[in-house]
């Protein structure tokens, strides 16, 4: 918005949508890993390296936008994408490798998901 | 786990201020591809010289060369300047409710409609005001030029220089004047910048779009420059004959004036008699000199007053 009112009615859709990153990727997904009832909660690494793809994304979106909006461009740019995405693939392996080398308790468990 | 993470926000943060600062603010000086070979020469400061003064150059396309100093004899008024190879007359109109500045220029060689960089140096982030590009080239006339230095791509053709032959897309369109005085608007993914300069252009500008080809407006009333307010001020270069030029520039973004829509802008440059015209860098980039001072009223919507811009389009000796 702050951007978008100093752009003399000039808009970008990577800085309109620029939450849906976060919100698809991050929160939809938690969301839906919870009421799928996954039982293990991801790890505290899978956490921090999935986490930082979506931090790379969100942050190339917006730079995007920035240089939408302003008319130009940058060689750059890619790099945020492929580390992004790269992060965000590599979080999702290191949460199944974590999954294959300590098994998950048994369905008849009391204990509730993300304990 | 917790040192990842702020190593990593580190690494983020710092990129992206280098992405930032290489964008925007970094000068970045390249070199020219081809070197001319046509008819522009190097201009001389020597003492003011009868008009038509010939200098000698090789390679010269045309066997006509650019005049090395100007002209004695030149009438200059409020809003004309005419000697014998330059007639210029500037007049200030309302259209849809905006201040138009239309200058009308006759030449006798095309040579003496140049570009300039910004410093004299082509490359990225290197900027100057249109004003301060006019004085150090004593420009009798200057317009902002189409800002190459704030992109990677798009055709770079200056004084018969070629600087850059890269692309976005094959449908951007660039306006190429050759040296007989012609121009026309082309696609980029149409011809090569070296073919064009083999062809004989001389001057190559990459914004657009192009508003005039052969007689005809070639934009829609709904066509809007991309990421850009359909109301700006605007800067047009148009061609009526060979050697007969106009340059336009409005004002925008202001209570007295609103601005242009390309459509409305076309229509101005067709009224003009225009067979091909051109759209340049508007907004804050507008600006138009004459006579040793800006004429329009240059502003970003925001503040007023010149903006720093990598390249004008000028009329001089």
């Amino acid at each position: 918005m702050v951007y978008n009112h100093f752009g003399h009615g000039v808009y970008s859709p990577f800085m309109t949508w620029l939450f849906l990153f976060p919100l698809l990727f991050g929160t939809a997904v938690y969301m839906i890993l919870f009421m799928t009832g996954i039982p293990r909660r991801p790890s505290s690494a899978a956490i921090a390296v999935y986490g930082s793809g979506i931090a790379a994304v969100t942050t190339g979106s917006a730079l995007t936008g920035v240089f939408e909006i302003a008319g130009t461009s940058s060689p750059y740019l890619p790099v945020y994408w492929i580390t992004g995405f790269g992060l965000m693939a590599a979080g999702v392996l290191v949460q199944y490798l974590a999954s294959l080398r300590k098994p998950h308790r048994s369905s008849g468990s009391s204990v509730l998901p993300y304990q | 786990m917790k040192k990842w993470k702020i190593l990593y926000d580190i690494v983020l943060v710092v990129f992206t201020a280098f992405v930032l600062l290489k964008t925007f603010v970094i000068s970045d000086v390249k070199t020219a591809q081809a070197e001319s070979t046509g008819i522009y020469t190097q201009t001389s400061t020597s003492a003011a010289d009868t008009a038509g003064t010939e200098s000698s150059s090789s390679g010269t396309s045309s066997g006509e060369t650019a005049s090395a100093t100007s002209s004695s004899s030149a009438v200059i008024t409020e809003n004309s300047y005419q000697d014998d190879n330059i007639s210029i007359t500037v007049t200030e109109e309302r259209i849809d409710g905006t201040t138009v500045y239309i200058a009308d220029i006759t030449v006798s060689s095309v040579a003496y409609l140049k570009s300039a960089f910004a410093s004299n140096a082509y490359g990225r982030n290197i900027k100057e005001t249109t004003s301060e590009m006019a004085e150090s080239n004593n420009a009798i006339l200057a317009i902002n030029g189409d800002y190459y230095g704030f992109r990677d791509y798009g055709y770079v053709l200056r004084n018969g220089t070629l600087y850059r032959s890269n692309y976005e897309s094959k449908d951007d369109e660039a306006f190429v004047i050759y040296d007989d005085g012609s121009c026309e608007t082309v696609k980029e993914g149409s011809a090569s910048a070296e073919s064009l300069q083999e062809n004989g252009a001389v001057q190559i500008y990459s914004f657009g779009p192009g508003l005039i080809e052969n007689g005809t407006i070639s934009v829609t009333q709904n066509e809007e420059v991309s990421q850009s307010k359909s109301s700006n001020p605007r800067t047009a270069i148009g061609m009526i004959s060979p050697l007969h030029y106009v340059f336009v520039v409005s004002d925008g973004r202001t209570s007295q004036s609103t601005g242009l829509s390309l459509y409305q802008l076309a229509s101005c440059m067709q009224d003009l008699g225009c067979t091909e015209a051109y759209n340049l860098d508007g907004g804050g980039s507008s600006t138009i000199w004459f006579n040793g001072q800006v004429i329009n009223n240059p502003t970003d919507g925001n503040k007023s007053g010149e903006r720093e811009v990598s390249d004008i389009v000028y009329i001089g000796y």
